[in-house]
């Protein structure tokens, strides 16, 4: 039987069995594991391996650039885009992840944030360039500039789409 | 009754050799009215969750109504269980056994008085509040600031009444519980604290002190200690006392019980930023609290391997007693989620991890797991004796609470695994041309079957805290019909 400890506190008794040595052991594995961690990721110094998570950031952004770019239309032509029905297709998705919260689900401008788009009033113009325009550097009235975070070719596309919506000229 | 003193005769027998003393008269009443607390504010805060869990499976069932929107629901449910339930739960079984571990009375009744309706009017007030969109917008810490000078109020007096008893205790040594108890009210007075530093604009509004990733620092050092001395070492303190009364065993180990409490409270203050992993914070910040996340696992299970060792021999004793089924079930989810949560803080695993339900199952397995079977284990063993009694009045309700307890955190928990991992997989997928195979809505809407299936998870656990709501009833009616 194992020793106890001092007297029983409300009834309640003590052993004073050692600690499970595969717990010490598990104990000194993780700390043997951040000591690891903190030789080669950034921590007290910048890390062995040179990783940082903007260094990641950038380096995946150049790897889908590199396997990307090949498949991109080299300068794609908006008077063309709008009738491919390919490009119109993609420019459908693009529209759902970033248009619809302002100007709904369907584009009719439902929400009461964006107007419709489905209809022939155009408060910036109708033709393809003026919505590639729009989009791109939004509009003093809260539409937000998208040229930064979509980039020309998405751009397009969306466009390509709310031209297609039946409104455009 | 009135007076609430229940001469303990328990005690006297275990005095050993100490020479014969008048038996000490304890403060039950209060330990009482915060046991039936507990219960209502858990059927009222499970309530509240699965009404949040319906909204997100089917979303008219927030009727339309302001107060009903997930977005003020949700804090109310957190707020709920957390604060109402939990902290009720805290406060009974600390009052409770700290008076029979210190064998005196508790410093204070009037204190003890102060803490009970102090603690119910900021539940009150949380509850009115946040449907009411009145709102400091931090995880965990959305009541606005008057409300917080009354928790702070509060905490610091449960503090004097808790280091006032120990204070003048009869016991040499003061009992593995009670420093886990200490950690809890020490670091949550602390981190309550700064974490609500803010500036009052008007009675309902105020800005936090800090700014900028500082603030969201802040408020994960706040959150994730918030787990782990509110709903860890406290639920911890519990299982010590609560664990070897019911099973009639000594404590496996007390070299082990030393070692994980203070190694587990050395490391879980610096684990904070594995909440703010790929984010604005410095990457040594969350280099930080990756690892202190993966050192935590071995002092957690020193608490799961003390508590299941402590049954060795006894193991037979389960086939027969409810009570102790809860507990070695909340021990075993315990082990299980502070295994899961070191996987999940590292960096690659959170990658995929983070912002989806896998998150919602791993807090539901600790919060339903853990902290809610302890909690109620704990209650099954004071509310009785808290009353006089010798038992609850059904032990059959026990057991069939039981087992929809265990099937219902099973249910919730899987629902919330296949989402999650559903979802972060479904967040990465692209096509050959780099664009994502799915929008965001595609993925809401592959959620909704286990939506429904985490529904009814949250239905049965739930079911079973009203199996408990009736059997206390009884419990009490028994005890008024024949006073002890
Ligand atoms: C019947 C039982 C319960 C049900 C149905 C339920 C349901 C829910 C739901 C639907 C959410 C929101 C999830 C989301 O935003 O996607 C939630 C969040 C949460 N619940 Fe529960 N819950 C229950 C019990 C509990 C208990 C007992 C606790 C704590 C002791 C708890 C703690 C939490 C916490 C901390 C969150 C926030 C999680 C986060 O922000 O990551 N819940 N619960
Ligand atoms: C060693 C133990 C634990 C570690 C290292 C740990 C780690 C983590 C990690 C990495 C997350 C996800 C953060 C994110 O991606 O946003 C998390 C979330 C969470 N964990 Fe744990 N966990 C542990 C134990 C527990 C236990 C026992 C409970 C409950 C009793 C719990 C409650 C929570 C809650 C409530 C959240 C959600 C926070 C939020 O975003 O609102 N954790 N934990």
């Amino acid at each position: 039987m194992p020793e106890k400890i001092g007297h029983p506190i409300d009834g309640i008794e003590e052993y004073n069995n050692p600690v499970p040595r595969w717990l010490m052991w598990l104990l000194y594995f993780t700390m043997l594991v951040a000591v690891v961690y903190w030789i080669m990721y950034p921590g007290w110094w910048p890390g062995a391996l040179g990783w940082s998570s903007a260094g990641m950031y950038r380096e995946e952004v150049a790897a889908s650039e590199a396997r990307y770019a090949a498949m991109r239309p080299k300068k794609a032509d908006i008077n063309v885009l709008i009738h491919d029905p390919g490009a119109i297709a993609e420019g459908t998705k693009i529209f759902a992840q970033n248009c619809t919260p302002c100007h709904g689900a369907e584009a009719r401008g439902d929400t009461g944030i964006g107007p419709n788009l489905t209809d022939k009033t155009w408060i910036y113009g109708g033709k393809p360039e003026q919505i590639v325009h729009t989009i791109t550097n939004g509009t003093a009235n809260g539409m937000p500039t998208w040229g930064p975070q979509l980039g020309e070719e998405k751009i397009q596309k969306a466009a390509a789409f709310v031209h297609s919506l039946g409104g455009g000229e | 009754m009135s007076e609430g003193v229940i001469q303990n005769p328990s005690t006297q027998s275990h005095t050993g050799g100490m020479p014969m003393e008048p038996p000490p008269s304890y403060n039950d009443a209060v330990v009482r009215k915060f046991c039936v607390m507990a219960v209502v504010w858990g059927i009222v805060g499970m309530l509240v969750g699965v009404l949040a869990a319906s909204e997100l499976a089917f979303p008219f069932m927030n009727l339309n109504l302001p107060y009903l929107t997930f977005g003020r629901i949700r804090p109310l449910h957190t707020n709920a269980v957390i604060f109402a339930f939990g902290g009720c739960v805290l406060f009974a079984s600390i009052y409770y056994s700290v008076q029979r571990t210190s064998r005196v009375r508790l410093f204070s009744d009037t204190i003890a008085d102060i803490t009970f309706w102090g603690w119910q009017l900021i539940i009150v007030l949380a509850a009115l509040t946040l449907p009411l969109g009145i709102t400091a917008g931090k995880e965990y810490a959305e009541l606005e600031w008057p409300i917080d000078v009354l928790i702070a109020v509060v905490w610091v007096l449960l503090g004097v009444n808790f280091f006032g008893t120990l204070w003048k205790r009869k016991e040499k040594h003061i009992y593995v519980g009670n420093w886990f108890f200490m950690a809890l009210i020490i670091t949550i007075t602390v981190l309550h604290v700064f974490n609500s530093l803010e500036i009052p604009v008007t009675l309902f509004k105020s800005y936090s002190a800090y700014s900028g990733v500082q603030d969201a620092m802040v408020q994960w050092w706040y959150g994730h200690n918030a787990v782990g001395f509110f709903l860890t070492a406290g639920f911890l303190g519990i299982m010590y006392y609560f664990l070897p009364k019911q099973a009639q065993m000594p404590i496996y180990s007390y070299k082990l019980s030393i070692l994980h409490f203070w190694t587990l409270i050395f490391l879980y203050i610096w684990a904070g930023p594995h909440h703010l992993l790929y984010t604005a914070l410095p990457d040594w910040t969350q280099t930080l609290g990756m690892t202190f996340s993966v050192m935590l696992i071995a002092p957690s299970w020193g608490g799961m391997v003390n508590g299941l060792m402590t049954l060795k021999g006894a193991w037979d004793k389960l086939r027969t007693d409810p009570i102790l089924k809860f507990m070695v079930v909340a021990i075993s989810f315990y082990g299980m989620s502070t295994f899961e949560g070191p996987m999940m803080a590292v960096r690659s695993v959170n990658a995929l991890s983070h912002y989806t339900d896998w998150g919602i199952g791993h807090v539901h397995s600790g919060a339903l797991g853990w902290v809610a079977m302890i909690s109620i284990g704990a209650l099954y063993y004071m509310i009785p004796r808290v009353f006089g009694k010798t038992g609850m009045h059904s032990v059959k309700l026990i057991n069939t609470h039981f087992w929809m307890a265990t099937i219902g955190v099973v249910v919730y928990i899987v629902a919330m695994w296949i989402s999650g991992i559903t979802q972060g997989l479904m967040w990465k997928a692209v096509n050959p041309d780099g664009s994502l195979t799915y929008t965001f809505a595609e993925s809401v809407a592959a959620m909704h079957p286990y939506y429904v299936m985490r529904l009814i998870g949250g239905l049965i656990y739930l079911t079973g805290m009203l199996l408990m709501g009736y059997n206390t009833i009884m419990t009490g009616k028994a005890a008024e019909r024949r006073p002890a």
